[in-house]
């Protein structure tokens, strides 16, 4: 028996010449599992909570009190929380997933080969790096608002002195760097979860893999945290409003003043 | 790069599909789990809020109607103490009145008995006398009849004549 390990997700089948992986199949589950739970929950609200109820509301208020304590209080977190919560919920249940026991075992035939059924959903790069896409560019479109078009653009490209424009180049790499960081840090542990956990079951089957599988919930449950609140930093960080612009303000203030005070 | 996306096994269609997934994913979520929750979290403090408003208010009106009741008390019991005091007063003339009335009707009644005994007295006086007189008279008359003879009789008359005289 040969240890096959693939970095991309393994195709099911196709629908069409849409090419089902098992990631997206999994992926598909979770996200109608997330669905029916919110319009169940949605239907189901009651006065007086139950437990499950109860679950749900500490952890969504839990989550949005944290995402005040980062990013402040009032409309700022109600727009932003949506989505940083959805990324943290799901990619907490996506991670956990794994961890129901049996399914590894499973795999099926799909026209070319064996793949097994499951793979961790946060193992296909392709997921990720459009959740970080997705975060990059609420990024930059949250930037563009808060200090304007000119003042973003001047950001990168600056002729003004050598120095400057050096600068501008760092900051375009520094963003690339930013997409590549956020998704390959969760895509990375993930994956090498995976492969560890394998690498451990076809050495040692019994016992050893134990302490690997605690790791792997940690990291589970750590990734998922660590993205969201990256995305919740790089989105606080751009709902600040750059120095310039603020000098600008004083400055506009201050003629005012000046003005108000002549009159 | 081809082969970098082919190791890591990206297509654009599932990118977009993973996309649009997940963009309906936040929606849906948004919309009728994170909203609902919060309103009904709200909802459930404002609830608890005004419970508690409620019955701080309720216990504030329990301390007033104490307050309000211990005042009545104290005015019921002041005003029975003025009745009382009132009462004693008035009984205290009365008891004078009375008495000093007795005092009167005694005095009057006692006047009266007074009278009465010595009316009683009087008549008493004069039916002894009269009874004496009588008394006097037979025994007179006994006396006379039996020792006096017609000789003594008209010395006797003669001396009363004489007397008279």
């Amino acid at each position: 028996m040969g240890l096959n390990i693939s970095l991309a997700p393994e195709v099911l089948f196709y629908i069409g010449t849409f090419p089902v992986s098992n990631t997206f199949f999994w992926f598909i589950i979770v996200w109608l599992i997330f669905i029916i739970g919110a319009l169940f929950l949605k239907n189901n609200l009651k006065m007086v909570p139950g437990k499950m109820q109860n679950l749900t509301e500490m952890a969504i208020s839990g989550a949005y009190d944290f995402t005040e304590s980062i990013i402040g209080k009032g409309k700022r977190a109600e727009r932003v929380f949506p989505l940083v919560a959805t990324m943290f919920f799901f990619i907490l249940i996506c991670n956990l997933i794994p961890y129901i026991p049996g399914q590894a075992a499973i795999t099926i035939y799909n026209g070319q080969g064996m793949v097994p059924l499951f793979r961790s959903i946060m193992a296909d790069y392709g997921l990720v790096f459009v959740m970080t896409i997705t975060t990059v560019i609420t990024v930059q479109i949250i930037t563009i608002a808060v200090s304007g078009p000119f003042l973003y653009f001047k950001k990168f490209i600056n002729l003004k002195s050598p120095l400057k424009f050096f600068l501008g180049v760092m900051d375009l790499i520094g963003e690339v760097a930013k997409i590549v960081s956020l998704s390959f840090r969760l895509f990375g542990n993930i994956f090498a979860g995976e492969v560890l956990t394998a690498v451990m079951l076809f050495l040692m089957p019994f016992i050893v893999p134990l302490p690997f599988a605690f790791l792997g919930l940690l990291t589970a449950t750590v990734q998922a945290f660590v993205f969201s609140v990256l995305t919740l930093v790089f989105i606080s960080m751009a709902t600040e409003i750059p120095e310039e612009k603020l000098k600008k303000k004083e400055k506009k203030m201050k003629t005012n003043q000046e003005i108000g005070q002549e009159v | 790069m081809n082969s970098l996306i082919d190791a890591l096994g990206l297509d654009l269609r599932i990118l977009i599909a993973q996309f649009v997934n997940f963009a309906i994913l936040v929606f849906v979520l948004w919309k009728f789990a994170y909203k609902p929750v919060f309103k009904i979290l709200e909802e459930r403090r404002e609830k608890i809020k005004k419970g508690i408003e409620d019955s701080e208010k309720s216990e504030k009106r329990l301390e007033e109607a104490e307050s309000e009741k211990n005042e009545i008390i104290a005015e019921a019991r002041r005003q029975a103490n003025e009745l009382i005091e009132e009462a004693k007063g008035k009984a205290d003339i009365r008891y004078q009145e009375i008495v000093n009335k007795a005092k009167g009707d005694l005095q009057v009644v006692i006047e009266d008995e007074k009278e009465k005994i010595a009316s009683y007295r009087k008549q008493a006086f004069n039916e002894v006398k009269k009874d004496a007189a009588i008394l006097i008279t037979s025994a007179l008359e006994k006396i006379l009849d039996e020792k006096i003879d017609e000789k003594k009789d008209k010395e006797i008359i003669e001396n009363i004549i004489k007397d008279l005289n």
